[in-house]
Formats: structure tokens, sequence, C-alpha cells
């Protein structure tokens, strides 16, 4: 035991060159500082965070609020401001912070717009505040003078993120629907056909069967070939291919490029030493080098076990669907989380009707009332979301005075290649239930 | 290695294609463009022009009357203007492009209109048609209220006021200063339509399926389930469409058809190609049961219509007769399970997008 303990701090600090983490720190910020002007440019600011009436939050973190429009537009400005000083490498650690708490702020207002690659950035922003990516060529360094070397595990943990990323969502692919029915490619590619020269392949039956069955076994190999010195140049030609040609065939935003510039982090340290090395001759960057001491024992120990702490933790969240039985496409209990993407076609309606129960009257819900189509679309399919849709009802006619209702759904869903089906029992006044609540007391099966 | 993983991937394509049944081509090719330049062509811009002509005829009828005023002329004139009320029906489900930008439904068919605002408008003299405010004091619905609300001496009295008879004037012209527009704007708009082949919340399919949606669930509500009390639980017979002129049924029923010539196409169909979205939804094979969502979606339109052909007083009446309003209950009801097809089943089945938003990765 000591002997792998041993060996595992040998690994995680062995001393290695600092530029393919300073390397990684530009390319992250570049890539934020561009997302965050994408999105301020496509006026989502004001259509997410300022039009909608109300907002759906995330489980136990209910208590975040919309801090009103000006407070969204700060947030905003923070984050811009962040990234262009992470890219830069200006007061690094405080930049870092600042980015980690605006965007995690901004991605808790409302969970209509969770995506797995915001909880990636997430994470990765989370794990740059603790690493020294602002120590080589960076105008912090050009103060400080350059460091010569930095521990090797502040490498390897972006490592594992990535890889963490690709295996799960790898794991995630290897279900029935993806792989004997090609669902939901098969409703998705189609719906593609006007591209011009492969348009025409993505309407057969078998283009569904090849990208879902390549999709599983890049997402789940794609890490090892990266890191195998003879194929990984044939991996990232691989990469690059894959998620271009997802960017163009599938509404996905960024994350395409998210995916292509972190998995640089599996290149030779050269690469990035050569690359670093003409960037510093470019801008004519000179500084003095710097060595700095190494960790003292008990440190080790500190950033050995909350580095163990942490992959168990992100080996366990993916893995949290197992404590829950049911069908999980349809009842979405550890769904999120768990680096889930593109494996399912589903959506649904909702009619809420409220019955006044002192008067016996009944009101049926327009949804738009409340909700942007956004929300509504989000709300229509996912069990916790709905019940919040129900509370804001609630609350809403107890303002009106009527306080003593219960409110009832007809609603349906439908996944993948499937009808729509009932999905909730509509005989359960669904102001009784919680979230905590066994789902199976008001969500229908899936059969 | 690599070779190896290459071969095991295509082999395992290979098989699971072989394997399946539907594997291999569509039955007929699809084609997004034919599909768009089908509907633009011989259903949408023949349903503006149409809705344009009889725009014209109402102003002339009306600048009869304007001369001299006579009981004929009268019936004219509320003839031009059913006409060009049913015609609105084949339109109001194109609410993109040029519609958009003057909010065509709005301007032309906000109801309930708000008497009072009207009252004062014409008592006053002094307004503005085109503020959002005095959406419910025009259009259809207004001039309903004024052409259908009197008996045949007040009718008289109202067009020998003069206020009065500038406010329908006015009406008229607002009305088909809007008609003009969206008829104009698709002359030019046409070529953008067409080209628009994607299936991204931009793309003509995807913003002609929203609309058609939106349009199909606001004519659910606001026609049938408002009058019904469904959101108040009072039945509120003069909160729907046309209740002065007694024209519901029709009106409605002209509306359900139009939603049926939408699913089904124009009639002028190239029959080599895939160019309407019942062939389109056909190659989806989606089913329930033995029946496919192409058929499912006619059939329980063509229901919905029984179902409003069984209603034999106007809505506004029916309401008050208790064995007559247990038929537009069945009807709201047929109505609203029709919403699922649309919005879950077809959309989809279809892979549109219904906004800009971000999907999540690969």
């Amino acid at each position: 035991m000591t002997a792998i303990n041993s060996k595992f701090k040998e690994i995680l600090f062995k001393e290695v060159r600092p530029e393919p983490l300073a390397f990684f720190r530009i390319v992250f910020g570049i890539l934020m500082t561009l997302s965050t002007i994408r999105y301020i440019a496509n006026g989502w600011i004001n259509e997410f965070f300022v039009q909608p009436e109300h907002y759906f939050k995330y489980p136990y973190f209910h208590w975040v609020q919309n801090p009103g429009e000006i407070g969204v537009y700060f947030l905003f400005g923070t984050l811009l401001l962040s990234s262009i000083l992470i890219t830069i490498g200006y007061k690094y650690r405080l930049a870092a912070i600042a980015f980690l708490l605006s965007f995690l702020y901004i991605e808790l207002i409302d969970i209509t717009y969770y995506l797995n690659h915001y909880y990636f950035v997430s994470l990765i922003a989370f794990i740059m505040v603790f690493l020294p990516a602002g120590r080589c060529f960076s105008v912090d360094a050009l103060k400080k003078g350059e460091t010569e070397s930095i521990p090797n595990w502040t490498i390897l943990i972006i490592k594992f993120q990535v890889a963490l990323v690709y295996i799960f969502a790898g794991i995630a692919k290897l279900n029935y629907d993806w792989l004997i029915d090609a669902m939901p490619l098969s409703i998705w590619l189609p719906a593609n056909s006007h591209i011009p020269l492969v348009g025409g392949l993505l309407k057969l039956q078998f283009t569904a069967y090849l990208f879902s069955w390549f999709g599983a076994i890049y997402d789940l190999f794609i890490v090892f070939f990266l890191i195998y010195p003879k194929t990984r140049k044939v991996a990232y030609f691989f990469v690059i291919v894959f998620h271009l040609s997802t960017s163009a065939l599938f509404n996905i935003g960024v994350f395409p490029y998210v995916m292509i510039a972190m998995t640089t982090i599996f290149f030779d340290k050269s690469f990035q030493i050569n690359v670093v090395k003409r960037l510093k001759k470019l801008f004519g960057y000179t500084t003095n080098i710097v060595t700095t001491h190494s960790y003292r024992p008990t440190m080790k120990s500190v950033v050995s076990t909350s580095i163990l702490i942490f992959t168990i933790i992100q080996l366990t969240i993916p893995l949290r669907f197992l404590l829950y039985k049911g069908d999980l496409f349809w009842k979405e209990e550890g769904y999120r989380f768990s680096w889930r993407v593109m494996l399912m076609e589903k959506a649904g309606t909702v009619f809420l009707t409220v019955v006044d129960k002192d008067t016996g009257n009944r009101i049926e819900i327009v949804n738009s009332d409340y909700l942007t189509p956004n929300q509504e679309k989000q709300m229509s399919t996912q069990p916790d979301l709905i019940l919040q849709f129900v509370k804001i009802i609630e609350d809403d006619y107890a303002e009106r005075g009527i306080s003593n209702v219960a409110i009832y759904a007809d609603s349906f869903v439908k996944l993948n290649g499937d009808f729509s089906k009932r999905y909730i029992d509509e005989k359960v006044d669904l102001t009784k239930k919680s979230y905590h609540d066994d789902l199976d007391t008001w969500i229908l099966p899936n059969n | 290695m690599k070779k190896t993983i290459l071969a095991i991937i295509i082999l395992c394509c290979l098989l699971t294609a072989c394997s399946d049944d539907n594997g291999g081509n569509p039955k007929v090719e699809l084609d997004k463009k034919a599909l768009l330049t089908n509907y633009a062509d011989n259903l949408i811009i023949p349903a503006f022009e149409d809705l344009y002509q009889r725009s014209n005829t109402l102003s002339e009828k009306f600048a009869d009357i304007k001369s001299e005023y006579s009981e004929t002329k009268f019936n004219e004139l509320r003839q031009a203007f059913s006409l060009l009320r049913g015609s609105w029906q084949f339109c109001s489900a194109y609410g993109f492009g040029p519609a958009e930008d003057v909010v065509l439904r709005q301007a032309l068919n906000t109801f309930p209109t708000d008497t009072v605002r009207i009252k004062s408008n014409i008592e006053s003299g002094s307004y503005s048609l085109v503020t959002s405010a005095n959406f419910k004091a025009k259009g259809f619905p207004a001039l309903d209220y004024l052409l259908y609300s009197g008996d045949g001496i007040s009718q008289e009295l109202a067009f020998k006021d003069l206020k009065s008879l500038q406010y329908i004037e006015d009406l008229i012209t607002d009305v088909k200063t809007n008609i003009d527009y969206v008829r104009n704007g698709w002359q030019s708009y046409r070529d953008v339509f067409v080209s628009k082949t994607g299936n991204d919340a931009g793309s003509s399919l995807s913003l002609f399926i929203n609309e058609f949606v939106k349009d199909y669930e606001i004519a659910k509500r606001a026609k049938v389930g408002f009058p019904l009390g469904v959101s108040l639980s009072d039945i509120l017979p003069y909160h729907g469409e046309a209740p002065y002129s007694l024209s519901s049924l029709s009106l409605l029923n002209a509306n359900l058809h139009a939603y049926k010539v939408i699913l089904t196409g124009p009639a002028k169909n190239d029959i080599t190609k895939t160019d309407n979205l019942y062939e389109y939804l056909q190659e989806l094979s989606a089913t329930r049961g033995d029946a496919l969502l192409a058929e499912l979606l006619v059939v329980e339109l063509d229901e919905s219509i029984t179902l409003l052909n069984n209603v034999e007083k106007p809505i506004r009446l029916a309401l008050e007769i208790p064995a007559e309003k247990v038929k537009v209950e069945a009807l709201y009801k047929n109505l609203q399970e029709y919403v699922v097809l649309l919005k879950t089943d077809m959309v989809s089945a279809m892979g549109i997008l219904i906004n800009y938003q971000d999907n999540d990765g690969d």
C-alpha cells in the first residue's frame, strides 16, 4: 500500500515542463472569450435571463436567484473580462476564480439551458483555479519570472477530465436504441438531407447505423489512441473530422470546438514547447526563469488526497443512475451530469388544469403565459421541471387569492422512434407531489 | 491496429444495416426544396393573393356605401367582409416572413374586440390604429361588431354618423395596408423561403411548422376554449370569433380545412417528388399501432371537422344550450388531443428545431 502510494505520488509530483499547461490556458481562454462573445451576439442574455418571468432551478440550488438585468450583464462582463485575463495570464488566479464563479452563477440561474458541455466547462474552470497555469508565457510571469517546471498532476487531471467525458459518453451509447435502432440519429440525420453532396446519404438508414456505431466506438476508444504516441496523429485527425462533421450536422454550438481544442492536452509536450517558443519570439517575450520549491510532504498528501476524492466523485456521479429503478430515458433520474449526449429525441406536451377546490371551478393553464418556448420544451419532458412548473402555477393562484387548489396534468411524451404516450397519471394532484417522492407514484411507465 | 479497428467498424455497420429490414433507400426521394416551392407557389402566395383581392373588394364596397347609403350596398359590404374573413382563415397559419413583420394575426384578428375602446375611439376621433393598445379595437373583430351588432335602423344611422363612418374607413384601410404589405412582401420573400432548406430554427420548414402549430393552438384556445370557459371556468360567449355576425362555425370550418390542406398539400402536386407534408411524413414512417402518423393527422383532423359540423348553432348561442354545449366540449377535447399529434409527434418525427439555443453536444 505504501509502495502504491509513493509510486502514485511520484507520478503526480514529477516535475514537468510548464508549456503544455500554458498552451492549454491560452486555448481555453481564447475559446471562452469567443464563446462568450457569441452568446452575447446571439442576444441570448436578454432572451434567456431577462425576458422570462420564471426560472427553473437546479436541485439543491433553488436559492440561486436571477440577479436582475444589470446583474446578468455584470456577470457576462465578468465572464468576458476574466476569459481575456486567463488568455493573457494577467492576475491569473483571480481571473480563474472570477471566471468560475460568474460561469457557475449564470449556469445555475435556469436549468432550462443545462448542457453537458457547460458542465464540462464548469469542471475545467474549477480545476483551473488550482493549477499554476499563469506561471509560464503570461503577463504574470513577465513580472514575477517564469517557472521552469510544474508538477505532473496539473496536466494529468485535465487529461483525466477529458478522458472521462469521452469514455462515459461512449458507455452511455451502449444501449438498445442507439445500437440496434440507430435512434435518435435515424430521425436527426434525414432531417439534414438538404446538405449538398452528403444530403442524399444522410437519408439512408445505413448512414444512421454507421454514425451510431462509429460514434460509440469513437467515444469509447479515442482517448486511448490519443494517449498512444504512434496512433496520436491519426487519432487527432479523427477528432477534427468527427467534431467538425457533428458541428455541421447538429445545432450543438461551440462544443465541437471545445473538444477539438481540449484534446490537444494529449499531444507530446514537444509540440506545446515549440509553439510557445515561437509565440514568445513573435511577441518578443523575454523573462527570467525562476525555480520553485517542490511541495512539502504534508502539502503533497493534501493535494494527492484531494485529487483522489475528485476523481472518485467524477467516476461516481455518472453512475448514480444505477441507484434508480426504471427507464432512465423516460424518467431521467440520474440523467444529467453523466455525459449522456445526443442520446434521445424527446418531446412532450403538458396541459395543466387547476381545480379550485372551494368552488369546483376548473381552469386550463396556457403554458406560454408563464414560460418561454425553450422553457416549455424542456419542462414538457422532465419530471422535476414539471413539478417546478406546478409550483409556479400554485403560487400564482395563491397570489390571486385562490389557494385551495389541486393541479392535474394531461401530458404526453414521445421518445425516439416511439409514438407519444401518456406520461403523467392524470388522476394525481401534482401539488401533493415533491421530487423526493417516488416518481412511479405519478409518472406512468413507458410501455 | 488502426486497420483492424476500421475493419471492425465497417463490418459492424454492414452487419447491422443488412440485418435490418428497413435498411436501404427510402421509398420516395425526399426533396425539401420541392416541398417549400410547392407550398410557396401553390398554397401560401395564392392564399395571400386571394386575401389581397378580397380586401380590394371590401374597400370598393365601402367607397360605394360611403357615397350613398342603401341597404343593398350595406349587404354587399357585409358580403365582401365575410368573404375576406373567410379568406383569412387560409392565411392565418403563415405567420412568418412578411406576416411576422406586421404581426398580421394580431393586427387583423385579435378578439374579443374591445367595444368600450371602439366607442371611445369613435367618440374622441383621435386614435392611432398602429399602436398595440388598439389591436383590440381594430381588424375583423371590430368590423364584426360595427357591421353586425345593431339592427337595420342603427346601421343606417351609423353610416350617417361621420365619426363612425370615419372609424370604419380607417379600420378597412388598416386591414388593407397590412394585407398589402404581406402580399407584396411575399414577392421577394418567396425566394428566401424556398432557399432556406435546413432544419435549424431559422429554416423555412421550421418557421412554417412552428407557426402552423402555434396558429392551431391559438385557434383551438381562442375560438373554442375561451368562449367555453376553459381558462376562466365561466362560459364567455362573446369571447369567441365573430360573435355578432354569428359566423363562428363557418370560419372555424374554413380554418380547419386550411390546416388540412397544409397537411395534405396543395392540389397542384408534382407526383414525381415528395413535395407535400403528407408524403414527407409517410416517409418518416412513425406509427401508432398500425396507423401511420401521416394518416392519423388527417383522420383526427377530419374527426374535429365532423364534431364541428355536429354543432347546430353558432358557438355564441350553442354555449347557452346544454345539448349544444356538450357538442362544443367534445369538439374542444378533440382539438386539444390533436395538439399532441402536431406538437409532439409530428415536430419530433421531423427532427425540427424550435429554437436557436444550442443542443447538447456529441
